[in-house]
């Protein structure tokens, strides 16, 4: 294989650079990142907003028009740029698949929490159960942002994972106050949606 | 190298040797499928020249061929298969044994 400017050496390195490039190719979730942050950024606000009186009549049914609202954009748009998203470089990568696998994870168990506080709440546990959904939702936020940008090598994802980690912390610790949803909105906004627009900016070209 | 030598020529696999081919199968270790055009930019190769080194992967059976149709784009995903990384394996071994011989030949 060595060409006569070539050394075994310039081998190895050629080799173990694409090998590299292959373990190392850049996360191509950011569509799918930057719409779930978007619109969940939205509802938090708007549940903030229902809180404190500013929309809404007052009987509670404002916050299953913003949840309920929430699932069906969230589904139909997920369903829609999955269908839309063109074959693209390096989505056999270690650091795509376990992107797949985490996230999908994220959102069975998001969705078990709801259908749970759901339950409870209709059997006398109150409507303050769904407030722990967002501790929980930041917990697997951060299992699949850390992983996920930890076997791709983007230390931008990792951090936003650290950020996910402080908001279950910081959510909870002040679960009982007031403005806890638009600290919500700010750390989805910050952990969820900037990173996945800065990976949509970063994603390779469109493959044929 | 001497007869006497930790090093065997012969057993360097001619398959994956060549340069493209080796930069196929050195992507494809690191991945779990590859699409033909991905390949094609990371090796730096042409698509006829590709095509070429894949058909000779395939008939060794170190590289599987999916084909199929995407969008009505007919789409080539491509993947190493478990003879492939075995012969991954030995190459790797076969280099780490010349480094070695080399190293000792020059003590």
């Amino acid at each position: 294989m060595t060409q006569a400017s070539q050394t075994p050496a310039d081998d190895l390195a050629y080799v173990r650079r694409l090998a590299e490039s292959g373990a190392r190719a850049p996360l191509i979730g950011g569509r799918f990142m930057a719409w779930w942050g978007f619109i969940l950024t939205i509802a938090y606000v708007a549940h903030y907003f229902a809180l404190k009186g500013m929309i809404g009549d007052g009987s509670g049914s404002i916050f299953g028009i913003i949840w309920i609202g929430f699932s069906v954009a969230g589904v139909g748009g997920q369903i829609l740029l999955a269908r839309g998203m063109p074959p693209k470089a390096g989505e056999g990568s270690a650091g795509n698949r376990a992107s797949r696998s985490a996230w999908t994870a994220a959102a069975c168990a998001i969705g078990s929490m709801v259908i749970g506080c759901i339950i409870a709440a209709r059997t006398g546990a109150g409507p303050a159960t769904f407030d722990w959904i967002v501790p929980v939702a930041f917990s697997v936020y951060a299992c699949a942002l850390i992983v996920t940008g930890a076997l791709s090598g983007d230390r931008i994802i990792v951090a936003a994972g650290g950020g996910a980690v402080a908001m279950v912390g910081l959510f909870t610790a002040l679960i009982l106050h007031s403005d806890r949803y638009l600290l919500a909105a700010g750390g989805v906004a910050a952990t969820v949606l900037l990173p996945g627009l800065l990976l949509l900016s970063r994603e390779p070209r469109t493959q044929d | 190298m001497g007869e006497d030598s930790p090093f065997d020529h012969n057993a360097i696999d001619d398959v994956i040797h060549g340069r493209i081919r080796l930069g196929v199968v050195a992507y494809l270790s690191a991945v779990d499928c590859a699409l033909f055009s991905e390949l094609r930019d990371k090796v730096g190769a042409t698509d006829g020249n590709l095509s070429a080194h894949l058909r000779k992967l395939e008939d060794a059976g170190y590289v599987s061929v999916d084909k199929s149709f995407v969008n009505r784009k007919p789409q080539t995903r491509l993947a190493l298969t478990p003879a492939g990384r075995k012969a991954w394996s030995a190459w790797l071994h076969q280099m780490e044994a010349l480094r070695n011989a080399a190293g000792a030949s020059s003590s």
